[in-house]
């Protein structure tokens, strides 16, 4: 009985982690990514997410009908946002990398979804194998930002909400060395900002707009600084 | 209704008080005002409202699931949603007290310093700062306006940036034309103060009674004064763009989307997205010579 208790245990445990992957961990730009002068790097941005209100926690079918119809007027001025400066953010990047002297090649697209996996996975080694890309482009080391999310964002409990609307940016970006697949650079981004004040003022919902703003001027920071210094 | 409800609450309402009235003064763009006298009414309360400032970045986003129990149909369902939803509005005001209650720790070692600073001393100590008009008095109590004077109503609550090194003023005032019961404008100014030096020390505003706390107030007290007086004087010209413009909050950067009306000794006045007015030191800015002595402290 212990012995079959055992196995099944075993094999629970086997089935639950075995597909679980250990989150990426951010890492820390290296002083060597630019030590070398001339390094040739290319930098690639995917396209941007529509801007948009999301509801975590509603998950539900009932839940997020709930969630969208009580926030429809919010979701319908949130779509009008703009991006903004946001999507130079990649030659902004590109003036900071050659600044520092780096000679950097801007690539329109990649298709991520076509690069074969990076196997065995590896912690601070890109899930991807990047090192096809060195070839394509002619490039030592490739930078990508990734937004995933541009928006509204006010999490929920099912039907409830439980926080106020934040203005929100989320998505990663990261650094490979395509001779080794290295993460050279990995930063997740989760960029929020609450209203100043109270929230809820339609038509134009100016506390939100204000934060809208402000976490697009952070996102920009978050993704150079780490070059600038 | 909002006059009424802003007129007489204490100061623990200036919020409530500064978004009633905002929207009053939303629905009517006021002309052009002409300023010879100005009285200024000595703010309501025993003392000058002093909070530490509060950051709601962090404030609530807990995803938990809840199972609503499966009995009593959909009546049972909704009983459950509600009783749901007043747990989680607890939940989150209780939070919110936590952060202000947490944010006001700052101060208590200055309670009894703070208890002594009256709406009326401010008020004195502000008035001679007055730059907007030379003909100026303070009216104290239920003392009337003149007709021809304009006279300036106010709610000041002070908060210090968590690092202490900055002062933040948030000021509701009402402009009125002599004793019309009608505020011409109602408007919110925000000033903040240039940063101290990193190395001033935590008790650095409460030094010597408080030397620096009522200095740089009644300063910031009547530079929001003039601000409120200058707009209400400005004939409206073209609409500057709006912008995210960044300034300093202490040690902090801020940012704020507004219009840049005016920049002079290192200090930029905004107009924000709800039409309110900012005063804040523009981040990195060094002041210039002839500024240097109104800025010492």
């Amino acid at each position: 009985m212990n012995l079959r208790l055992s196995l099944v245990l075993v094999s629970l445990v086997a089935l639950l982690t075995g597909c679980a992957t250990a989150p990426q961990l951010p890492v820390a730009v290296s002083p060597q990514v630019l030590a070398t002068p001339g390094t040739r790097i290319g930098v690639v941005m995917t396209a941007l997410p529509k801007v948009d209100t999301e509801f975590p926690g509603a998950y539900c079918l009932l839940c997020m009908v709930a969630a969208s119809a009580t926030n429809s007027t919010l979701t319908d001025y949130t779509r009008t946002l703009p991006y903004e400066e946001l999507p130079q953010l990649k030659n902004q990047l590109a003036d900071v990398l050659t600044k520092r002297g780096a000679t950097v090649v801007m690539i329109d697209k990649v298709d991520f979804d076509k690069l074969p996996d990076y196997s065995p996975a590896t912690p601070n080694f890109a899930r991807k194998n990047f090192s096809a890309l060195k070839a394509q482009y002619n490039v030592d080391k490739l930078v990508v930002i990734a937004l995933t999310g541009v928006g509204i964002e006010r999490t929920y409990s099912a039907y409830i909400p439980t926080a106020d609307p934040k203005a929100r940016v989320a998505g990663v970006s990261y650094l490979v060395n395509l001779n080794s697949n290295a993460l050279e650079w990995y930063l997740p981004l989760n960029v929020q900002k609450a209203s100043d004040g109270k929230w809820d003022e339609p038509a134009k919902f100016p506390g939100l707009t204000n934060a809208y703003f402000q976490v697009l001027e952070m996102t920009k920071d978050e993704v150079l600084k780490p070059f600038q210094n | 209704m909002a006059r009424i409800l802003c007129l007489t609450a204490l100061f623990g309402g200036a919020l409530l008080c500064a978004a009633a009235l905002a929207d009053e003064q939303a629905t009517a763009p006021p002309a052009p005002l002409a300023v010879k006298r100005v009285a200024l009414r000595s703010p309501e309360g025993k003392q000058v409202e002093v909070h530490g400032a509060i950051n709601y970045d962090k404030a609530g986003g807990g995803t938990g699931q809840m199972l609503y129990p499966a009995v009593g149909g959909l009546a049972g369902l909704l009983v459950g949603i509600a009783t749901h939803a007043a747990i989680s509005s607890g939940v989150q005001d209780a939070e919110k007290q936590k952060m202000r209650d947490q944010a006001d720790a700052i101060l208590l070692p200055h309670k009894d310093l703070l208890a002594a600073y009256g709406p009326l001393e401010l008020s004195q100590a502000a008035l001679p700062q007055l730059t907007a008009v030379q003909d100026k008095r303070l009216l104290v109590g239920a003392a009337a306006a003149d007709a021809d004077e304009v006279a300036l109503e106010s709610i000041p609550v002070f908060y210090l940036t968590q690092d202490r090194r900055a002062l933040i003023l948030e000021n509701v005032i009402a402009i009125r034309v002599g004793s019309n019961p009608k505020p011409h404008v109602v408007t919110t100014i925000r000033v903040v103060s240039a940063a101290r030096a990193s190395g001033d020390g935590e008790t650095w505003w409460f030094d010597a009674q408080g030397r620096q706390l009522r200095a740089h107030g009644a300063r910031m007290f009547a530079q929001s004064l003039d601000i409120a007086l200058a707009d209400v004087q400005a004939a409206p010209g073209a609409a500057a763009p709006f912008k995210t413009v960044r300034f300093t909050e202490g040690g902090a950067e801020r940012m704020e989307r507004a219009q840049i009306l005016s920049e002079k000794c290192g200090q930029i006045v905004l107009r924000t997205l709800r039409g309110n007015l900012m005063s804040v030191p523009r981040a990195g800015a060094v002041p210039e010579a002839d500024c240097t002595a109104t800025a010492q402290g």
